[in-house]
């Protein structure tokens, strides 16, 4: 098994970071390559997050209403 | 009085859907179109398109990499594909702040070798490679990018491969009409073609290059890439209607709409409209398309809430990097390992731009160093290196013995149509030049004599004709604008502040920008303030600009000249106040030349340097020797030059330093005046010399206005520039003693 961060995405020109407003999923959910995991809102734009792998969502580190940079980790997943 | 009854005159029913204008048709492709596509074609279109993708995903997926925004043109790769395999190597185009896709459709095209065929080839061949990593480095900001990094993504330029692009909306199309202009003035039955966006169709350049396209028939294809985004704004805001294809019935121009997700269909419409254009001239092309991300960087524009995810999921529906493949496959035209490998072929081709330019790092991808431009070399390209070598004999400022004196105004008219003579790539262009028997001045009489087929009467569209003449200058050409009233810059800003004086330096220094613009000065004639300015100091504010402002006939044509030779942009003035004074010409004739960089010593003096130009020149010499009688000694000097890189500095200085004492006189409302900027090209070695302040006459700063005593009062009074000098002088002299 190996760990893969969800990543701040690069959010272009507009915004240097944003806040976390949602968690569509939890810890020890599953979730698909490509599925919309949380929310991040800057100030212009509502963001969907999506997991970058298929697998099991083992910790969250910036919960809802985070304000969170560019870069920054929000979750774990374990995969094989 | 109220109007009872129903009136009598009935409103058209409007809202018509664009197919019921006998002007616009819908491209559809025949039974069979694709599969009588050449292979090699088709694959080049594949390969095209997955170009752009992979190039637009990188940079995307590396925006840190890049110093300001990311235009993506993800969703819109069929549009330049298309368009660029119908366009023959020679042709041109402009485009957008987001133009990623054009460029990189025509400079593959443009750099394809003959024998490459994306299907079977084993290698992306060199001269491709080349072109997409001057592309891709620019955008980096790269000195071997395309423009040495500064124009970066949004201004993109290489005139041997027929690509420019503004990054002002709709600043392109009236530079497209050049280009095509250039090609119907040299016959090569080439097209130019201006790529847009919806926005763009809302702005004047656009109405303006459509007019002057339609007015002369020129061989350009406007291109209208509609993703139905002005950044947020839909259609229904910003046209009230959506089917844009309209616009061109207004000015009876063929139009077609065409499937943007398509490159064999956008190919279709370009091939016939390249030759609609040749053989009759401008047509349109609406071509329906869609951004897939927001106005730039890696959002979709659903995450800003202007648009739903379910349309962006039609749109997505219709990718052409994935239905164009599967149709080439499911028609039997191409195995599935083709377009696997035409696919891999463009991934190599990003992958090895990219390894060209960064390195992997263990915090991540970047770019050497080593690779960005000096910071030593920032000023390369403002301005050309001048007149070059000009032969000693035509530098000879003494006249003839046997000179005959001619005026002004057969100077200007005199010079010109030598230019349109002996340069067949010199021709006129504005308003009424070609009618009255020499424009409204008759200033291009003795062309109209000579080349009336190179002396154009423009429609009333400075910003058009304007862009027009820099879209010719940059393949070449060597227009001369004329502006009826220097007032009328002011219509065609965009071009003349915005884009000509940028564009040698933008850029990057390559590219040559060969362009005159001259215009009369017409303070004194009674038309008021909105004809009134002297447009010397507009100018001279922006860097690439040269400008110079003739005394006498004789410094007209040696001016003129020069402005021609430079090869850069130069504003030559005249002024009606000096059109009847004459001049004996040295004896190069109409050949003379005076160098940026050459003032002329007018009246020499021990007192006071004055400044003068122009009509102000002409209105200091009769002061200067009435005073002469009255013991005060004035030295004149000419600067002929005003813009700071021509400004000969050293003379002012030797001046000032013998006189100690300094006036400017000029004619120019004092807030136009041109004086403050000349003592600031003079320090900091100015004021040591000085023994008083330095003074500057001017006009009342007031707008001219319209009544004869007023706007006699408010313009240069001979008492203001005695009571200077003399002023001046007395300090100038106490501080001798």
């Amino acid at each position: 098994m190996s760990t893969t961060r969800l990543r701040v995405p690069n959010l272009g020109a507009e915004a240097t970071g944003g806040r976390m407003i949602a968690w569509l999923r939890a810890v020890g959910d599953e979730v698909a390559a490509g599925e919309v995991v949380a929310e991040l809102e800057t100030e212009k734009a509502t963001v969907e997050l999506e997991a970058p792998v298929t697998g099991r969502i083992i910790e969250i580190l910036q919960p809802a209403g985070a304000e969170v940079p560019v870069g920054e980790t929000l979750a774990l997943i374990e995969h094989d | 009085m109220a109007v009872q009854s129903a009136p009598a005159v009935e409103i058209a029913e409007g809202h018509r859907s664009a197919l019921d204008y006998p002007n616009i048709r819908a491209v559809e492709l025949a039974p069979g179109q694709l599969a009588a596509t050449p292979k090699r074609t088709l694959g080049l279109a594949l390969f095209v398109v997955h170009a752009i993708r992979q190039f637009e995903r990188w940079l995307l997926d590396h925006a840190e990499l890049v110093h300001g925004p990311l235009h993506s043109s993800i969703g819109q790769e069929a549009v330049a594909a298309g368009m660029a395999l119908a366009l023959e190597r020679s042709d041109k185009i402009t485009s957008t702040h987001r133009a990623h896709h054009d460029v990189l459709a025509k400079l593959i095209t443009y750099a394809a070798p003959t024998d490459f065929d994306p299907s079977t080839a084993d290698e992306v061949p060199a001269p491709v490679e080349e072109a997409v990593l001057r592309t891709f480095a620019e955008i980096l900001g790269l000195e071997q990018g395309l423009c040495g990094g500064r124009g970066g993504s949004m201004h993109l330029a290489d005139v041997d491969g027929g690509v420019m692009t503004s990054a002002i909306v709709g600043g392109g199309i009236p530079v497209a009409a050049g280009q095509a202009l250039a090609a119907k003035l040299r016959g090569t039955r080439g097209v130019a073609v201006a790529s847009f966006g919806d926005g763009a169709t809302s702005i004047g350049a656009f109405h303006e290059a459509a007019t002057l396209a339609r007015a002369w028939n020129l061989p350009v294809i406007f291109l209208l890439e509609n993703n139905q985004y002005s950044v947020a704004t839909t259609l229904r805001e910003t046209a009230g209607f959506e089917q844009l294809a309209i616009r061109a019935s207004g000015y009876d121009m063929p139009a077609l709409i065409v499937d943007g997700m398509d490159p064999v269909a956008v190919m279709a419409a370009t091939a016939a409209a390249r030759e609609h254009a040749v053989a009759k001239g401008p047509v349109l092309i609406e071509a329906l398309t869609y951004r897939y991300y927001h106005q730039n960087g890696p959002l979709p524009g659903s995450a800003f809430k202007y648009r739903t995810k379910d349309e962006e999921r039609h749109w997505a529906a219709l990718d052409p990097v994935k239905v164009f493949p599967a149709r080439l496959v499911e028609a039997g035209l191409f195995t599935e390992a083709e377009v696997a490998h035409v696919e891999d072929l463009a991934r190599a081709l990003v992958g090895a731009c990219a390894a060209a330019v960064t390195v992997e790092t263990p915090d991540g991808v970047r770019i050497p160093e080593a690779l960005y431009p000096s910071t030593g070399d920032v000023y390369r390209g403002v301005l050309g290196p001048g007149v070059g070598d000009v032969a000693p004999d035509l530098l000879d400022a003494t006249p003839a013995a046997d000179a005959v004196e001619i005026t002004y105004g057969a100077a200007v008219s005199g010079v010109i149509a030598r230019w349109l003579e002996r340069d067949p790539d010199a021709f006129v262009l504005g308003e009424e030049v070609g009618h009255l028997g020499g424009g409204v001045f008759g200033l291009t009489k003795g062309a109209l004599a000579t080349t009336p087929e190179r002396v154009l009467s423009t429609p009333i569209c400075e910003n058009g004709f304007a862009g027009a003449a820099f879209g010719a200058a940059l393949l070449g050409m060597h227009p001369i604008v004329e502006l009826m009233y220097p007032d009328f810059a002011l219509e065609a800003t965009d071009q003349l502040l915005n884009h000509i004086p940028k564009a040698r330096y933008m850029y990057g220094g390559i590219h040559e920008v060969p362009l005159v613009v001259r215009t009369q000065i017409s303070r004194g004639r009674g038309y008021g303030p909105q004809h009134g300015c002297d447009p010397a100091i507009l100018f001279s504010i922006f860097p690439g600009w040269r400008v110079t402002s003739p005394s006498t006939a004789a410094d007209y044509v040696g001016l003129f000249n020069a402005a021609m030779l430079t090869r850069d942009p130069v504003l030559v003035l005249d002024d009606h106040r000096l059109m009847k004074t004459t001049s004996a010409l040295p004896p190069a004739g109409l050949d003379y030349v005076i160098p940026p960089g050459t003032a002329r010593l007018v009246r020499a003096g021990r007192d006071v340097t004055v400044i003068a130009w122009g009509h102000g020149l002409q209105r200091v010499v009769p002061v200067a020797e009435r005073l002469a009688g009255e013991g005060v000694s004035v030295e004149i000097i000419d600067p002929r030059w005003l813009d700071r890189a021509s400004f000969d500095r050293a003379a002012m200085l030797d001046s000032v330093g013998r006189t100690g004492a300094l006036v400017i006189v000029e004619d120019a409302m004092h807030s136009f005046s041109m004086g403050g900027q000349i003592i600031d090209y003079l320090l900091p070695d100015l004021f040591p010399l000085l023994r008083t302040a330095p003074l500057r006459v001017t006009g009342e700063d007031v707008y001219s206005p319209v009544s004869k005593p007023l706007e006699t009062y408010v313009h240069l009074r001979d008492e203001n520039i005695e009571q200077a000098i003399l002023a001046a002088a007395e300090a100038g002299r106490k501080g001798r003693s």
